[in-house]
Parts: structure tokens; sequence; C-alpha cells
């Protein structure tokens, strides 16, 4: 399920989700500051009232002159968000301010003295909530000497009306509200936006890869990559087309040549005996065909032995290696080759070594890549030329083996194509025996050894296959 | 009718030639594309038979600069390569397509289709006056009675018919009668020529000698 959702949903997701989160945590945590630090304001005030309404009984020594309206107390008894009353020893209400609505006064007297179920207040600050309006209220003890010098105790009950401040918290609560949704709504739009800039190139890419035709896999992307990534995504992805490209190719050129080498002696088979036996004929041209025959059947024989030597070397089955004596190899394979060698009356230079060179490898593998190169000697050597194999140890420690011929030899441009199957086939089929697959399984199957392959050659000078395994 | 056949195998190329010069035709083989176009640009041709994959120069190369350089004549690619693509890569030079390995049969009956097709018939009776000629059976009838001609005549006859008020030069028609090779003794064109005309009596055809120029079958 998580696999299938999209790669912008995944990133803008969490960070839209992170990004409301904060601002929740943000303007909570402002509001609670801003709460708190109200509060205190208010307690502060509060007591400050408070310590005026006490220090007017102080002053006075006892009640001051309630009548008075113009001095500090006075003023403080007129002032609507003010509420106070005092209270004698024996509870009797000695006085209560009269700046509060009539309304409330009453309530406000009740509510200071005890709370809603009765009990007194047993915290120094609390608040008393009257239908809409809500004060912060307080209590003192008042301890002084009167006139007479008699130690006098009186309770005085303060509250301030704190509605408005609770109403003005209220507005700057809902503005933080708005404003950290709508810093959310903004930050998640961009968010997104971002996410889906940054990913839009992904999303071309992928929709040009679901265009390639499998038929002809060609890759086209003018799309300028938008960061590090995608340029190395875009790089790595056009190098591995353009490698399969190359390989598709060669298959194509492989799968070309093969049909063609196969087909062409088949063709060639069917229209002899066809054209052969369209009428009577004498026995001489039975003979003949029947020789052109054996000789395309032979071709054959030797082409379907190299293409499953291809095979098996590109199925890259891997064999256990032993340790093979180079020498005895040459040996077995110079025996086999000896009938060609005769038949063109050529040379053959080979002294076997007394010392035993020996290398890792597969013997049945082994044997088909030497034999391939001194076939290939032969092959592209006149009559009467001379092939010279030579088996020893180079400086560096490695196992060398050498087939020199003084053959037909190559130009520079061919010794860039030998290796290639078929290679052969594309310029020049100069050598009708040849096949163009000896030397490239020669090559696979020595590169997959680790042997090194050094090629000298130059046209009409013969021919220096240089072979360097890796020493045991 | 004349062939020129480009195959490297030899066993191949042998075979469809001595077929093909079985059944009355001229043919030249040559072994790769450089030498298939050689001969293509010094002889004349009714149809080409052509391997796709060949030496020096491939086939499809060779068609190609044969159309460049002007040189008529149906061509036919015989080729290993049988995937639709293939074919279709094949067709946007060549006439048709054949792929190995084949019947003769079906190759004689292709490059039969393909001249008729060179030669804007869509049968392969060819009326020219009261004379009737069947290129798949290489015969003539004058009011319906068969002309008897050699193998020679009737190539000859064929040549001027499929190309009726078409002058044709005497390099030309020596070209289609002869083999690359073959080269005639000097009058013996002259002598076929001679020949024919002699049969054509009673017909209402008549081959006229355009001085300086060359030959051509008029219908009277």
């Amino acid at each position: 399920m998580w696999n299938k959702v999209s790669l912008s949903i995944k990133i803008a997701g969490p960070l839209v989700l992170m990004e409301i989160l904060g601002l929740i945590f943000g303007g909570f945590t402002l509001i609670a500051k801003i709460e708190k630090a109200r509060a205190k304001e208010m307690d502060a005030l509060l007591m400050g009232q408070a310590d005026l309404v006490e220090e007017s009984f102080r002053f006075s020594k006892g009640p001051p002159d309630f009548n008075d309206k113009h001095d500090l107390f006075g003023e403080l008894d007129r002032d609507p968000k003010i509420f106070f009353l005092v209270m004698n020893d024996e509870s009797k209400v000695l006085y209560v301010s009269k700046g509060a609505k009539r309304a409330v006064q009453k309530e406000l007297s009740d509510a200071v003295m005890t709370r809603p179920d009765g009990t007194p207040h047993l915290d120094e600050l609390f608040d008393i909530i009257l239908g809409s309006e809500k004060w912060r209220a307080t209590k003192e003890n008042i301890k002084y000497k009167d006139s007479a010098n008699n130690l006098t105790r009186w309770r005085v009950y303060t509250a301030i009306d704190e509605t408005a401040s609770v109403a003005e918290l209220n507005t700057i609560r809902q503005m933080i509200l708005v404003g950290a949704l709508g810093l959310a709504i903004l930050s998640s739009l961009a968010t997104a936006a971002i996410v889906l800039l940054t990913t839009s190139n992904l999303r071309l890419f992928a929709q040009s890869l679901a265009r390639i035709n499998p038929e002809n896999p060609v890759w086209t992307f003018p799309v300028a990559a938008q960061s590090s990534e995608e340029g190395l995504l875009f790089e790595s992805f056009g190098k591995m087309m353009s490698e399969m490209e190359t390989a598709r190719q060669n298959q194509k050129l492989f799968i070309a040549n093969a049909s063609h080498e196969l087909k062409t002696p088949v063709a060639g088979m069917m229209a002899a005996l066809e054209v052969l036996l369209a009428r009577e004929r004498s026995s001489a041209d039975y003979q003949a065909v029947c020789r052109d025959l054996l000789k395309t059947v032979k071709d054959l024989r030797r082409l379907t032995g190299a293409l499953l030597d291809t095979s098996l070397i590109e199925g890259g089955k891997l064999q256990p290696y032993v340790s093979l004596p180079l020498n005895d190899i040459v040996d077995a394979v110079l025996e086999r080759w000896k009938p060609s060698l005769k038949l063109k009356a050529m040379h053959l230079k080979w002294k076997r070594p007394a010392m035993v060179y020996s290398i890792l490898g597969n013997q049945e593998l082994i044997d088909v890549a030497i034999s391939n190169l001194i076939d290939n000697a032969i092959k592209y050597t006149q009559e009467r030329g001379c092939v010279e194999i030579t088996l020893d140890r180079a400086h560096d420690g490695q196992v060398r083996l050498a087939i020199r011929d003084n053959g037909i030899g190559m130009g520079a441009a061919e010794r860039e194509k030998l290796g290639d199957i078929f290679f052969r086939a594309d310029v020049s089929r100069s050598n009708k025996d040849s096949f163009g697959l000896g030397f490239a399984n020669a090559k696979k199957i020595l590169q997959s050894h680790g042997a090194k392959l050094v090629v000298n050659s130059n046209p009409d000078k013969g021919t220096e296959i240089n072979i360097f395994f890796p020493s045991v | 009718m004349k062939v020129l056949l480009i195959e490297d195998n030899q066993l191949l190329g042998r075979s469809v030639k001595l077929g093909l010069e079985e059944l009355g035709w001229i043919v030249d083989l040559a072994s790769d594309g450089e030498e298939g176009l050689y001969l293509a640009q010094n002889s004349t041709y009714d149809i080409f038979l052509i391997d796709r994959m060949l030496p020096k120069l491939s086939g499809i190369e060779v068609i190609r600069k044969m159309r460049e350089a002007r040189i008529d004549g149906a061509a036919i690619i015989i080729t290993a390569l049988g995937a639709t693509s293939d074919k279709i890569s094949g067709l946007e030079v060549a006439d048709d397509y054949i792929v190995k390995p084949f019947e003769m049969g079906e190759l004689v009956a292709r490059m039969k289709a393909v001249y008729r097709r060179s030669i804007g018939k869509s049968h392969a009776l060819l009326e020219c006056g009261n004379l009737g000629i069947n290129l798949n059976e290489q015969s003539v009838t004058i009011n319906g009675d068969k002309l008897d001609l050699t193998a020679k005549e009737f190539d000859l006859l064929e040549s001027l018919a499929t190309r009726q008020n078409h002058v044709c030069s005497r390099a030309e028609l020596s070209g289609l009668l002869y083999s690359f090779n073959g080269e005639p003794e000097s009058n013996s064109l002259d002598v076929l020529l001679g020949r024919l005309r002699k049969k054509l009596q009673g017909a209402t055809v008549e081959i006229v000698t355009i001085r300086s120029k060359g030959f051509m079958l008029r219908v009277e």
C-alpha cells in the first residue's frame, strides 16, 4: 500500500504535518504565555488596588470619609471596574463600594466572601464568574490601632472586573489561531508546490520510460536536470541505454550474420538439388554437385561447432579451473593441425621447452582458444609459409605463448575490429573458409582466464599473437 | 530475359545461375557488391537478383547506387533476414524480397511477376498488333498460329516488344541479348534481326531501323 503512494505525497505529507504541528504548538504556547502575562498583570493590578484600599483605611486609622468624593478612596469607590467590601471582626459588613453595577453588587458581596458552595475561599487570589462577567478577587486582613489606641481587625475583599481583558484575550487567541491556520495552509501549499516542482522531472522521466518501444528501445529525454541527483540519474540511465543499444545492435548483427551464414548454404544446397533434379544429367554433373554439397555440409559442421563454442563461452558456465601444463596442450593442438600444415606445405617451428609451464584454467576451453589461433595462422598464411610457436616466461613472471605467421597480416582498421564476432563478414569475405568466429571465441576464452592478448600485425608481413597468462 | 545475380555463396550463385539459364534466360553472376555494381553500370538487365549481405558493398547499397545512376530494371533482394522490419527496409529500395532458403519455383515465379510489373503488364501475354507474346511460356503466335522462334530470336522480340515506341540502341539490345562476358560477333545482331524480320512476315508489326540510333518495334 505504502509503496503505491506517490513520492510527492510521501515527501510533502510529513512536511505539511510537521508544519501544522509546529504551528499548533507555537500558537498554543504563545496563547499560554499571553494568558499568563495577562493574569500576572491583572493580579498585580488587583493587588495594587487592594493595597490602595488598605492604605486608605490605614491612613484614616479607621474607615475613611466615605462622603469625600474627591480623594483617592473616593475615586476607587466610584470606579465601576473595582469592587471592595470591608468587614469587621464580627463579620459585620462595614462598607461596600458603589462603583460596580447595582445588578452585580449583591452577587459580588456574596461571592467575595464565600465560594458558590458556601465555604470560604482558601486562596488569597480567586476568580468569580457572574454570568458573562469575570472578576478577580483577593482578601486582606488589616490590623491597626484606632485613634483610641485599640487594636482593630478588619477584612477587606477587593475585586476587579477582568471581563474586558478576557474578551481581549479571546480576540488575541482567535487571531493567533486564524493566523496559524492561514500560515499552515500557505506553508502546506508552498511545500506541495516545491515538492511537485522538485519531483516533476522524475514524473517526466518515468513517462519517457513508459514511451520506450521494446521493439526499438530509443530513449530521448530533452529535459535539463534540476539537481545533481537528477543529473546523475539521467546520465546513468542514458549510459545504460547506450550500452544496451550497443549490445542490442551487436546481437542484431550476430543474428543477421548467423542467419546469413546458416541459411545461405542451405539455400545453395536446395537450389543445387532442385536444378540438378529438374532434368536428366550426366553422372559427372551429379558427382560435381555431390562434391559441392559435401563441402557445404562440412562448412556447416564447422560453423555450427564454432557457434556452439560461442554459446558455451557466452553462457559463462563456470567450470572448475585446474592446473594445466601448456606444453602438453600445445602439443595436442598441433598434432590435430599437422595435416592442414602438410596440405599447404607449411613449415612449423615449435620447440617444446624442457620446463613445464602451467596455468590455471579449463582444459577444454584453453584447447579451443589455442586451436582457433593456430587455425587462423594456417588459414591466413600462403602455401609454403611458416608458423612459429614459442612458450616461455615473460620478464614479469607471466607465462607467454606466442603464435607467429608470415601470412597476409592485417591493417590497423582490421586489427581494431579483430575479436568482433563475424567482423570478417562486414567488409570482405576473402577467405571462404572463415566465419569470423575463431578469434572472437579465443579472445573471450583467454580473457575469461585472466590472460592478456597482444596482437602485432602488418599487411603482407604476418601476424604475431602474444598471450600472457597469469603465473600460477 | 537478362538477369544480374549478385551472390557471394558460390554454390547458391552457380546453382541459381544454371537453373535460370536452363529456363532460357541470360544470367550474369557477380560475387560481391562492387563487381555487381560494375556489371549493372556497364550492361543492361531486365531483373537484378541481389543478396542483401554482400562483401564490399551491401545489396541495399548496390540498389541505391544503381537507382542513383538511373539504372532501370526490377530488383529482388534475396536474404537470410526474414524479420518484418528487415523486409520493410528491403522493400523500401527493392521491388520484391525473398527469404533464404527458397525454392527455385518460387524464385522464378516472383521474378516473372516482378518483371511483368516492371513492364506495366498484369498478365503474361503481351499483344502487339496480331502478335501474341507469352512471357511465361516464351512462345509467340501470329493470329493465334504458333511462330517458331529460337531462344535468342524470342529474347530479341521480347526486348523490342516490352519497349514499344522506344528506340533501342544497338548496344542496349546487345546488352540484353548476351551475357557480359559472351561478346557477340560484330554482325550477329544484324543476322538475328534479319532472321526475326523474315519470321515476322505476316504480322502487323515491323522492326524499324532508325538511322544512327537503333531499332524499334512498330505496330502497323
